[in-house]
């Protein structure tokens, strides 16, 4: 295949987020997988992604823990302002010590050191990798947004995404997380056959109430 | 945002029952990576390079298309450490499935009967579903 400068561009959420529509995941390039790849090679296979049209990064605190946010940070500095780089708080403190928080001020400290790790100097997409059951979504949905939203340089993009196994979020989406702001995260739908694909694309419906009325057309 | 949208590798159609992982591999320890189940879910991975062959497409994809093809505000982020799947994956977003493949692919997936839970229970319980 040659260069692909035309891969689609898909939007997410309505905050005008724009991104190519397939992202590439991150995780196994240096974490959980059998076959992570060197420094190097990780560097080289995510600038090959961007040659070839990629505009969207995904990445968390979690993976390595904070190492993965560093080798995508590194890799993706010298097209910063041509990508949109997604990353997620709540399973690791800032040692990177397994947690199941989303408590505000451990948002806002981890999420300073992955601006550091990342290399920006704002976040396109931050998001909650796992439910806090102790801390209300709409408590994690406003944390990083209004005016002590940290220190100087950390802009969180106003925008949120929710994993699609919120059950609060996904019941209420308008009243908890604002229906402009909810982006679903569905789990791994591929593996599981057609019925989880169907609950996939049900849930996520159910998290997009205002969107326009869905398509099989690919729009171009 | 369909994430592990390859079902963490397994829809790409390499992965089967002989397949070992690196102890570091986090499938070693998920339900649906166990022998059994990739012998038995090895089933669908079958029916999508029947459907892909027709096509001209492999299994991943379809599987890619089929997500794509959901609704416009679906971004699936599949994952890769060699360029030639990245190139692989890429292809399946330039591709436009007929209504015909796309009710090929739902009828085979759910004619399957896939074995395996995503996680062990302490996982899932932290998905909160």
């Amino acid at each position: 295949m040659g260069r692909m400068d035309a891969l689609d561009k898909r939007t997410l959420g309505t905050g005008g987020l724009q991104v190519s529509a397939l992202g590439l995941g991150c995780m196994g390039l240096s974490y959980h997988r059998s076959a992570t790849l060197d420094r190097n090679e990780a560097i080289a296979l995510i600038r090959e992604a961007v040659d070839l049209g990629v505009t969207f990064f995904d990445t968390a605190q979690v993976y390595g823990p904070f190492t993965n946010e560093q080798l995508v940070g590194d890799a993706l500095a010298p097209v910063r302002d041509q990508v949109v780089i997604a990353t997620k708080f709540g399973e690791v403190d800032a040692n990177g010590h397994p947690v199941r928080s989303s408590r505000p001020e451990l948002i806002k400290h981890t999420t300073d050191a992955s601006l550091a790790r990342l290399r920006v100097e704002t976040i396109d997409l931050l998001y909650q990798h796992r439910v806090d059951p102790d801390v209300p979504p709409e408590e994690v949905a406003g944390t990083g947004q209004g005016p002590d939203r940290g220190r100087q340089g950390q802009v969180l993009r106003p925008f949120r995404s929710w994993r699609a196994d919120d059950p609060p979020c996904a019941r209420r989406p308008a009243r908890h997380c604002g229906p402009e702001r909810v982006l679903a995260v569905v789990a791994a739908p591929g593996g599981r056959g057609t019925p989880g694909l169907r609950r996939a694309g049900h849930r996520v419906r159910a998290l997009q109430p205002a969107r326009p009325r869905l398509s099989r057309r690919r729009h171009r | 945002m369909p994430y592990s949208p390859l079902g963490r590798g397994f829809l790409a159609g390499a992965i089967d029952e002989h397949t070992t992982f690196d102890s570091a591999d986090n499938r070693n320890t998920l339900p649906r990576f166990t022998v059994e189940a990739r012998r038995a879910n090895q089933a669908l991975v079958d029916h999508l390079r029947a459907i892909g062959q027709r096509a001209g497409m492999t299994p991943a994809q379809l599987a890619l298309a089929w997500l794509l093809a959901q609704a416009a505000w679906i971004v699936p982020i599949p994952g890769t450490t060699k360029v030639h799947r990245l190139q692989e994956n890429l292809r399946a977003a330039a591709v436009e499935l007929t209504s015909a493949d796309l009710a090929d692919i739902g009828r085979a997936a759910s004619q399957t009967v896939i074995m395996g839970d995503r996680y062990p229970v302490d996982l899932e319980e932290k998905t909160n579903r």
